[in-house]
């Protein structure tokens, strides 16, 4: 014991003495204990926020869709007769297709999709049947509390910010059908309130409530067919899966899930999500490691007289061992310290900027998991990492007192270097285990495959550094100098390099998938659709008009158009096999595709088959599709399929397909004459089956539009043309799209970007201490330089040079392996016809090898700016 | 030997201008908040042009950090140090890195080369340095190395040469720029006898063919001896003639 308050106390007088060196080590454990906090802290908020109580969060105990899209009147019927048979105890419904425009007072639009908001049409008295929608204006209310009267709508805060409304306000509002009308705005939702469902798409675009009555006067009744039915059961488990398993033997179309169903379905979604959370935590706690052996070594290195003398004085291998072990461990302690208090700081801005990702406001709360796990982490890493050092130290011969003064540390044999590997591998491996919820598997997996990965790719760097020390470039003196200097210290430069490199690769592998994807979605737009606006006729009235009015070649920069219409339908056999058959065999294919390890992604495509179709000019249809198999349909009574539609429900060429005209309760039959694969992966057919434009425009449930290409230049002036002349025209410039792809994509990849730039600032940490360690080695060297007339900023160009070349490299490698990989995966996102764009702008190359040389230069700077202005004779006579 | 008091001054008796003139001068190091070392006290010094000087003493007495006051390495506490007739103890960090690279050359007990750079590469540095220099860098190396007799070992690096070679390689770079004055810490303190002995003759040679000013921290009797004067630091005090 006594022993071990003696080491602790020379531990503690060496780190104090350790000054600037000993910050930087504290610094480089902080930084990655705090990313593991925030992280963590962050998994957890998501999880909490999203995936609360299950029937709070369902609104429901059993929530049920169907795969055709909307539930007519004989649907609802069906669980009016599970109501009076008491399988359940009630039900009510939710329409979430209906969407209404609304611009700002002024008459500009209110957001970046034409204005549009969703407009959930529910039922004020039963929804929700669990927990209660926050309000923020008027406080402590409730739906039923406030929609009481017709044209009375609650809006959820950014709606009410982007129109500008406040309680009490009228606004007018316009359905895509074009019918208007004044709304009074009763109520306005918390920001922390969730939109229903959970594609966020609500939460994307902002929202409104709207009862029954009020929806009456926008939208046709067909238009406001609930697609959601909302079950109330007598709140147990056994009680929700009975109402499930009746719910689904009522009809095969019918998806029903119980609460605790979904809420582990949206755990699952978040547990992939929080395990990415754990590797970037990871990632920069490994990279902060780095740090503390560079530390130790260097630390064993100066002191190795010192540690020579206490040898000579009588200590053993093994105490030296313990001394330089108990001082990582009080690294880790202090640096583990200062990590939970920044991982909880940095937890606020994290839960912020995820927000963007969840389209949720997310509560920042104190966990105390990531906290305990943290500290624990954190003292571990710095006691691994420190064994390889402290066993150098042991390895510091006695007689080392009686030589010239050296930082060179003694060779340990490769066998107890390898040793100390595998222990340091072991103990990472089981922390990446506990870190990553248990996988030990996965954590030794990680630990290893990061050790061998980094190990190859610093041997990689080294030579590229030695490849660079013979390069002569004509940049002069310091140029030269470092260039040697990195020659000489490759080992070290190269590790600097390697954490710039995967900081620079993560951010720059966000950046350019995001800018790809933006890109590819623009070009897809253009080039297969070839129209820029879309104007949706009220009646077919209407649409010969507009048609006429474009024909007469009076609107300002109109080029062309096109017309197509669509239907909803109900699917009732096709290839003589009724829909309950087909949707059996949608079934088994999956599940052949799981077994495969094939996507089953086209299955949703597959599955409009059931509720849609649409109608196309045969001259059309080549814009749109190309042809797989037969031919382009030519009548009626013919229909083109896509090939998600013969792939999932095994339909042919010659298969008839019987559909039931919801509207006038009628059957008709479409004969499948071909197959078709639409042109643009992204943007997705326009529907799975086509038929002729006068075969859709037949069924009176159909919405016709019209894709309109004016000249881009006059596009304004061409919409405000047609809006003169047809009031309340549905006109939409398609550049909303566009917006719509670049808003969602930005607000998915601003998180990544902040997990990235974490890795990159633990680099830039590592850098900062590797600059540190390098210049305290060198103090001599550079007190000699000064000696002979080199002044302080020759001496700080010189190291800047090393680092900024180093940063360069690690940025150009990074940006180069990022531009590589994004190429690769954005390649999964064209097709023949419309291939994907690889958008690597001169902006974000440039942004990114800027950001690689001055986070090192700014590094180098604050690490290295007092020592070069160390006098000279202070080095030389006192070190 | 005359101890010296604060306003004596060590001077030569030759009548050549001076080109180290220290006047007064104190080093004090702040040991902690509360303690202070005084480690010169008032010295007075001067060493004329041509002169060789060796500055002997016990360790710790503080000739190293005299040498480094003039060479100006560090600045003093109070007082003036004067090369070549500028005061250089009020100097900024360019001007003293100017002075340092032009007026005088450096030679350390323990060499210290630029691992990295070959012999030839070393001793061009302070030409390189040198903003206005007025010789080319690699002509003047290889003329001094060749005078310090390194011609066949121009490419090789400090690792590749030997104590006596690397200490050569060390004059010849201190030479580079001309200087007024060649200052040297303990020279020959790194070196076996054999070439102890060769560096002196060397550093005598060179004195009489360039009429080099030297001066010379050392422990070393023959150094002492091979010099036209030598001075005493005993306490931060300094004393005329050698230890006794």
């Amino acid at each position: 014991m006594s022993n071990l308050i003696l080491y602790s106390k020379y531990a503690w007088r060496s780190i104090q003495r350790g000054g600037q060196r000993s910050f930087f080590a504290i610094l480089c454990i902080a930084v990655g204990v705090a990313a593991i906090v925030a992280l963590q802290n962050t998994g957890y908020a998501i999880q909490d926020t999203i995936a609360g109580d299950a029937r709070t969060n369902a609104g429901a105990d059993v929530v049920v869709s169907t795969v055709q899209r909307f539930f007519t009147k004989d649907d609802l019927a069906k669980f009016d007769t599970l109501k009076q048979q008491g399988t359940i105890l009630d039900y009510t419904t939710r329409v979430s297709s209906t969407g209404l425009s609304v611009r700002k007072p002024d008459g500009t639009d209110s957001n970046a999709f034409g204005s549009f908001y969703l407009a959930f049409i529910i039922d004020p008295a039963k929804y929700p049947y669990y927990g209660n929608i926050t309000f923020a204006t008027p406080d402590n209310s409730a739906l039923k509390s406030v929609l009481t009267q017709p044209g009375q709508i609650v809006l959820n805060s950014k709606m009410a910010k982007g129109i500008g409304a406040k309680v009490g306000d009228k606004i007018k509002a316009a359905s895509y059908g074009g019918r208007q009308g004044e709304l009074q705005v009763v109520g306005i939702l918390s920001d922390k309130t969730s939109s229903p469902g959970t594609n966020g798409q609500a939460d994307f675009t902002g929202y409104g409530y709207i009862s029954p009555e009020t929806a009456t006067p926008f939208f046709t009744a067909d238009q406001s067919l609930p697609d959601t039915v909302l079950v109330k059961t007598a709140s147990t488990q056994f009680a929700d899966n009975k109402a499930r398993d009746a719910i689904r033997a009522a009809s095969p179309t019918y998806e029903a899930q119980t609460s605790e169903e979904r809420n582990t379905q949206l755990k699952q979604g978040i547990d992939g999500l929080r395990t990415l959370l754990s590797y970037v935590g990871l990632i920069s706690l490994l990279i902060g490691s780095v740090g503390v052996v560079n530390t130790m070594l260097v630390v064993v290195g100066r002191r190795s007289t010192e540690i020579a003398t206490i040898k000579a004085l009588g200590m053993e291998g093994g105490q030296t061992v313990r001394v330089f072990v108990i001082e990582s461990a009080i690294l880790g302690v202090i640096g583990s310290i200062f990590g939970v208090v920044l991982g909880e700081l940095l937890s606020l801005l994290m839960a912020r900027v995820a927000q963007g990702l969840v389209n949720r406001s997310l509560d920042y709360q104190i966990y105390g998991l990531p906290i305990v796990l943290g500290l624990i982490v954190g003292v571990v890493t710095a006691i691994v990492f420190g064994l390889l050092p402290a066993y150098s130290a042991s390895k510091i011969p006695p007689a080392q007192v009686l030589r010239q003064k050296t930082n060179s540390l003694p060779r340990i044999s490769w066998w107890a270097t390898l040793l100390i590997i595998l222990v340091m591998t072991v103990v990472m491996g089981a922390l990446c285990g506990v870190i990553l919820d248990g996988n030990y598997l996965l954590g030794f997996i990680t630990a290893f495959g990061t050790l061998v990965s980094c190990s190859l790719l610093v041997l990689i760097f080294s030579g590229i550094l030695w490849l660079v020390g013979k390069l002569p470039l004509p940049f002069g003196l310091n140029y030269k100098m470092a260039r040697r200097n990195l020659s000489r210290g490759r080992g070290k430069s190269a590790t600097t390099m390697l954490v710039m490199a995967v900081g620079i690769f993560s951010v720059a592998l966000v950046l350019i998938l995001a800018s790809s994807l933006k890109a590819t979605v623009q070009s897809a737009i253009e080039q297969s659709f070839g129209y820029n606006a879309q104007i949706t006729a009220k009646d077919d009235a209407q649409w010969r008009q507009i048609q006429a009015t474009l024909d007469s070649k009076e609107v300002p920069g109109y080029q062309k158009n096109i017309t197509l219409a669509q239907a909803n339908v109900r699917l009732i056999s096709a290839g003589g096999v009724d829909t309950n058959e087909l949707r059996k065999r949608e079934t088994a294919k999956k599940d052949e595709n799981t077994k495969n390890g094939k996507s089953n992604m086209q299955s949703s495509q597959a599955e409009d088959a059931l509720a849609d179709i649409v109608g196309l000019p045969s001259d059309a249809v080549s814009r749109f599709y190309r042809l797989n198999s037969g031919r382009i349909n030519g009548s009626d009574t013919e229909a083109m399929i896509d090939k998600s539609v013969q792939d999932f429900f095994g339909l042919k060429i010659g298969d008839k397909m019987v559909y039931r005209d919801l509207a006038a309760n009628q059957e008709f039959e479409l004969t499948i004459v071909g197959v078709y694969e639409s042109k643009n992966a992204i943007i997705g057919a326009l529907g799975s089956v086509t038929t002729s434009l006068p075969k859709a425009q037949s069924i009176p449930s159909h919405i016709t539009a019209l894709e309109v290409t004016f000249d881009r230049d006059k596009l304004d002036q061409s919409i405000s043309y047609l809006k003169a002349q047809y009031p309340g025209l549905d006109i939409t410039d398609l550049s909303y799209i566009t917006n719509v792809v670049n808003q969602l994509i930005d607000n998915i990849t601003a998180f990544p970007v902040l997990l990235a730039l974490l890795c990159l600032i633990a680099g830039a940490v590592l850098i900062a201490n590797n600059v540190a360690l390098a210049v305290l080695e060198r103090r001599t060297e550079m007190g000699v330089m000064k000696s002979i007339g080199a002044d302080s900023n020759r001496v700080l160009a010189i190291i800047n040079w090393e680092t900024g070349i180093v940063g360069f490299l690690g940025g150009l490698i990074g940006f180069g392996l990022a531009s590589f990989a994004s190429s690769a995966l954005v390649q999964q996102l064209g097709t023949p016809d419309n291939p994907a764009v690889l958008a690597i702008s001169p902006f974000i190359t440039l942004g990114m090898i800027l950001l690689a040389v001055g986070l090192a230069l700014a590094a180098t700077v604050s690490s290295a700016w007092g020592a070069v202005h160390e006098k000279p004779l202070v080095v030389l006579r006192y070190e | 030997m005359e101890p010296q008091n604060n306003q004596a001054v060590i001077t030569s008796e030759t009548t050549a201008p001076a080109i180290v003139e220290c006047r007064n001068i104190t080093k004090e190091v702040q040991l902690n908040r509360e303690q202070k070392l005084t480690i010169l006290h008032g010295v007075n010094f001067q060493v004329n042009q041509g002169e060789m000087v060796a500055i002997v003493g016990a360790s710790g007495s503080g000739k190293t950090t005299m040498l480094g006051l003039i060479g100006g390495l560090d600045t003093p506490t109070s007082g003036e140090v004067f090369i070549n007739g500028q005061n250089i103890s009020k100097m900024k960090e360019k001007e003293l890195a100017h002075v340092r690279n032009r007026t005088i050359g450096f030679v350390f007990q323990f060499f210290n080369l630029v691992p990295t750079l070959t012999a030839l590469e070393n001793v061009m540095l302070p030409v390189q340095f040198d903003k206005k220099a007025q010789f080319k860098p690699e002509e003047r190396a290889r003329e001094l190395l060749d005078l310090v007799g390194l011609s066949h070992r121009l490419t090789n690096r400090p690792n590749q040469l030997s104590g006596g070679e690397q200490q050569r390689v060390a004059i010849a770079r201190a030479l580079a720029n001309q200087p007024a004055l060649l200052l040297g810490d303990e020279p020959t303190g790194n070196l076996d006898s054999q070439r102890s002995q060769e560096i002196l003759e060397l550093l005598a040679d060179l004195r009489r063919r360039l009429g080099l000013t030297v001066c010379l921290v050392t422990h070393d009797p023959k150094i002492a001896a091979l010099c036209d004067r030598v001075v005493t630091m005993t306490d931060g005090v300094l004393f005329n003639g050698p230890l006794k």
